[in-house]
């Protein structure tokens, strides 16, 4: 009895896998025939349709009255075999404004797709959408490049809403395109389509831009800091957990601070790099008592420095930097190396009880030059007195910040 | 003779050859006219012609060109500009560069190692291109590179010119050569407290000149630069905009801050405003011992499965002694610590008797033992807790209140680590460090602050 208990418990078994693993082979390949038009009909050797290209003939499609006018029968440049789309606005007396995607015949759809409304009534882009699975893979997005020619794309984000495509900012990379009349692939390549899909991007971009200065724009701290730089004991002081949320609070913002202890840093831009200086990455100037270092001079004038000051090509899509800079932390021993040389170069004319403007620049930098300055601010710095002030703080014979940088460049 | 000739054609071919790479775009482009371009895509890593030309317009503003119009696929535009206008290396379309050489021009992409990555290749009209990939890419990369070199006198022009817009900019809204009556500060925001810690205070500055007009700093919607001004601010951070109280107690001997600011072109205009301080915001001081896992960043240590013993907080000394506020005459404290450990005055504030002041001297709390692993099963101990630091308190006899809070407890131990079966055993956890003692004196005090 028992045996006979374990044998149908192990059958059962094996049945449960051998199903689901057909099932995900299933689902499998309609994602990828999600990304590829007509791919299914390519492979099953579809006859040539009326309109060219193999597979089903969909041009009835073409006569469907949609006021987008984006339904017909499409051919693929890529994989010539043929699909049909069909928007579908309202459903059962709802709008549901869904493109639906048509391979394998003519009466059920293979995928339906999303339009992005506010993307189309605000700026006229045609952008559909489709998530099978969380995962980019799972992704599916056509958007209108010229009438009758749609660019398919793939892109390079896991699923965070359902209800909303890739965002912006992701990678979207054109795979196919596909076109109700094959000799607009004349002018409509992979390429081309790239480009255009890239200058609609573009111009979404601009658009979410304005509204994400305007979410800033309630922030105090944005408000009062945009083109200039925040300075704090220590980096936990300026970070934020969310995208778009400055909560840092200002009443922790510093103005003065004792010469050789932790001063961290955060700039606010006015716009984000990639839009004010396409193509541009950061610098960081230091000036202090008639002296200055910069970062990426000193990056082109030792390999020393060079291994040491890593170029700051990140953040560029972004109005602050999302990790703060610092001057020095004493906590983990960390500093700017560009900093470090200032106060190698001033150590002379530095004296205890004085106090001195360290002004920081953050510079958009291209082609070997600071182009323009995108946020400043100014701290003074104390030199302090006593045992344990700053001469202690820069000079210490074995851990003074001036005396290891004179013995990394001494060796 | 012949081959005198030779080398003596070499050479000058040599001399040459860095001349022509490194003509700017201006003069390379005067080989080239507008029309349809015969395209090359990049495919793998092979061109291949496209079908379809595309047009160029080339335009030019003088001796320069300040576009070039590329009509991808002859439908989309593209508007190159130029990276530096009197001798540009290349002209730029978002993150796309296109830089003319010889008899083509190369649409590629740069990355911060100075590298091209060839996108397309245009061709002029009724031309070919049989260059490999990777050659053109090594052509425009040593191209822009030599010809940045070359940019510095046409990027010093660019500078200038930006330069010199700045300062027509700055001498319409500075004090400098202007006839000007009176100068005057503005604070914009007065905080309810103005605190060692407290908010920040925004001030800004109006010049009144003498045909009666204003010029005002950025902050009050103005140009007037703030170079036009010293600043000399007493109890505040010195700086341009915003200030904030300072930390220490010394620079407030009058019990207010004081902005002060004096024309740089016209040193007889002088302008201050004063603020009394409200002394009321609560201060914390930590002086606590160092946490098991830090110390490493105090003494060698080994590290082993055993959690590290955490450091003993600091002794400390409190001298507290009461006084009039010299603008309000309400009754304050002066608070001094220090750190007889280190031989050092840590702080120096002025409060209100009810302001709470914080005093931590917490022994440091232990490191957690390691978890017991398959080469010794057996948790590792925690780390014992420091002890925590002894604080004396010294009131002055004329002290009749004083919000004081002293924290000297001993840390805790760190957690024994667990086992790795069930048969080994767990680590112990960490004494917790002894409490610190805390002794109040009664003593005439000098507090020079």
């Amino acid at each position: 009895m028992k045996k006979q208990t374990i044998i149908t418990a192990i059958f059962s078994l094996f049945l449960i896998v051998g199903m689901s693993n057909h099932a995900e082979a299933q689902f499998g390949k309609k994602l990828k025939e999600g990304l590829k038009i007509g791919n299914k009909a390519n492979k099953s050797g579809g006859k040539k349709g009326k309109k060219g290209g193999k597979g089903k003939d969909f041009s009835a499609f073409n006569s469907e009255a949609d006021e987008l006018g984006v339904s017909g029968h499409y051919v693929g440049l890529i994989d010539p075999s043929t699909s049909g789309l069909k928007f579908v606005k309202n459903r059962d007396g709802k709008l549901v404004n869904k493109l639906e995607y048509y391979m394998s015949n003519t009466e059920t759809p293979d995928m339906e797709l999303t339009l992005k409304e506010s993307y189309y009534t605000k700026y006229e882009v045609k952008m559909f959408f489709n998530w099978r699975s969380a995962s980019a893979s799972g992704y599916a997005e056509i958007i209108e490049v010229a009438p009758g020619v749609m660019a398919v794309i793939k892109g390079d984000r896991s699923l965070n809403d359902a209800d909303d495509p890739l965002p912006l900012d992701a990678n979207r990379t054109v795979i196919e395109v596909a076109a109700k009349d094959k000799t607009s692939f004349d002018t409509w390549d992979i390429e081309t389509a790239q480009a255009k899909v890239d200058m609609l991007i573009g111009t979404l971009k601009g658009a979410q831009s304005e509204k994400d200065k305007k979410k800033l724009m309630r922030f105090d701290v944005y408000k009062n800091y945009k083109g200039k730089i925040a300075f704090a004991k220590g980096t936990n002081y300026l970070r934020n957990q969310k995208s778009l949320q400055p909560t840092e609070k200002e009443a922790n913002f510093i103005t003065k601070r004792e010469l050789g202890a932790t001063v961290a840093f955060k700039p606010y831009f006015e716009l984000p790099l990639e839009q004010s200086h396409p193509g541009a990455w950061f610098n960081i100037t230091y000036e202090m008592a008639g002296e200055t270092t910069d970062r990426e001079q000193l990056r082109q004038s030792s390999t020393k420095f060079s291994k040491n000051i890593p170029q700051i090509d990140k953040d560029q899509e972004k109005f602050y930097f999302w990790y703060p800079k610092v001057t020095i932390n004493t906590s983990n021993n960390v500093a700017d190396y560009a900093f470090l040389e200032l106060l190698r170069k001033t150590q002379d004319k530095l004296s205890a009880g004085n106090t001195y403007d360290l002004k920081v620049t953050v510079w958009a930098y291209k082609d070997g030059a600071n182009i323009d300055p995108v946020a400043t601010g100014t701290i003074q710095l104390e030199y302090t007195s006593g045992d344990n002030g700053t001469d202690k703080l820069l000079n210490d014979p074995v851990k003074g910040w001036i005396t290891v940088l004179q013995d990394y460049l001494d060796e | 003779m012949k081959t005198k000739l030779f080398l003596f054609t070499f050479l000058i071919l040599l001399g040459f050859y860095p001349v022509i790479g490194q003509e700017s775009q201006n003069t390379v482009l005067s080989k080239f006219e507008s029309g349809n371009y015969t395209v090359y895509k990049i495919n793998g890593k092979k061109f291949e012609k496209v079908k379809k030309a595309w047009p160029v317009v080339i335009t030019k503003s003088g001796e320069n060109v300040s576009e070039i119009l590329v009509k991808r696929a002859g439908i989309l535009d593209e508007s190159f500009k130029p990276d530096v206008p009197g001798y540009p290396a290349y002209f730029a379309f978002k993150t796309f560069r296109l830089s003319f050489i010889k008899d083509y021009a190369v649409y590629y992409e740069w990355n911060g190692k100075q590298e091209a990555n060839t996108k397309y290749v245009l061709v002029k009209p009724g031309g070919s291109f049989g260059k490999k990939w990777e050659a053109t890419n090594e052509e425009v990369a040593s191209y822009a590179i030599a010809t940045f070199k070359n940019q510095t006198n046409a990027r010093a022009n660019v500078k200038e010119a930006k330069a010199a817009l700045a300062e027509s900019d700055r001498i319409a809204n500075s004090l400098q050569h202007k006839k000007v009556k009176s100068i005057a500060l503005e604070i914009i925001n007065t905080p309810k407290k103005i605190a060692h810690f407290s908010e920040a205070i925004d001030y800004g500055i109006i010049a009144t000149l003498a045909d009666g007009s204003q010029l005002k700093t950025s902050n009050l919607g103005g140009k007037m630069p703030w170079e036009d001004f010293k600043l000399s601010h007493t109890g505040v951070s010195n700086t341009i905009e915003r200030v904030k109280v300072d930390e220490n107690a010394s620079s407030l001997k009058n019990d207010e801050v004081v902005f002060s600011v004096q024309s740089v072109y016209h040193p007889s205009l002088k302008a201050s405003k004063s603020l009394a301080t409200t002394n009321n915001v609560s201060i914390q001081v930590n002086q606590n011992g160092f946490a098991g896992w830090d110390r490493k960043k105090h003494m060698t240590v080994f590290q082993g499965k055993d959690g590290q013993h955490a450091g003993r907080a600091d002794n400390l000394t409190v001298k507290v002694k009461s006084f009039k506020h010299k603008q309000t005459g309400a009754t304050l404290n002066k608070i001094e610590v220090y750190n007889n450990t280190k031989n050092k005055i840590v702080s120096q504030y002025k409060l209100t008797p009810d302001t709470e002041f914080i005093v931590n001297a917490i022994g440091g709390y232990g490191m957690g033992g390691f978890d017991g692993d398959s080469s010794t099963a057996d948790g590792g101990n925690g780390g014992n807790g420091g002890a925590g630091g002894n604080v004396t308190v010294i009131k002055d006899p004329n002290v009749k209140k004083v919000t004081l809070k002293i924290n000297n407890q001993g840390g805790k131990g760190g957690k024994g680590g667990a086992p790795k079966y069930s048969s080994a055993s767990a680590g112990r956890t960490g004494s917790t460090g002894e409490n610190g003692t805390t002794t109040t004196q009664t003593k005439t005090l000098q507090l020079n602050f």
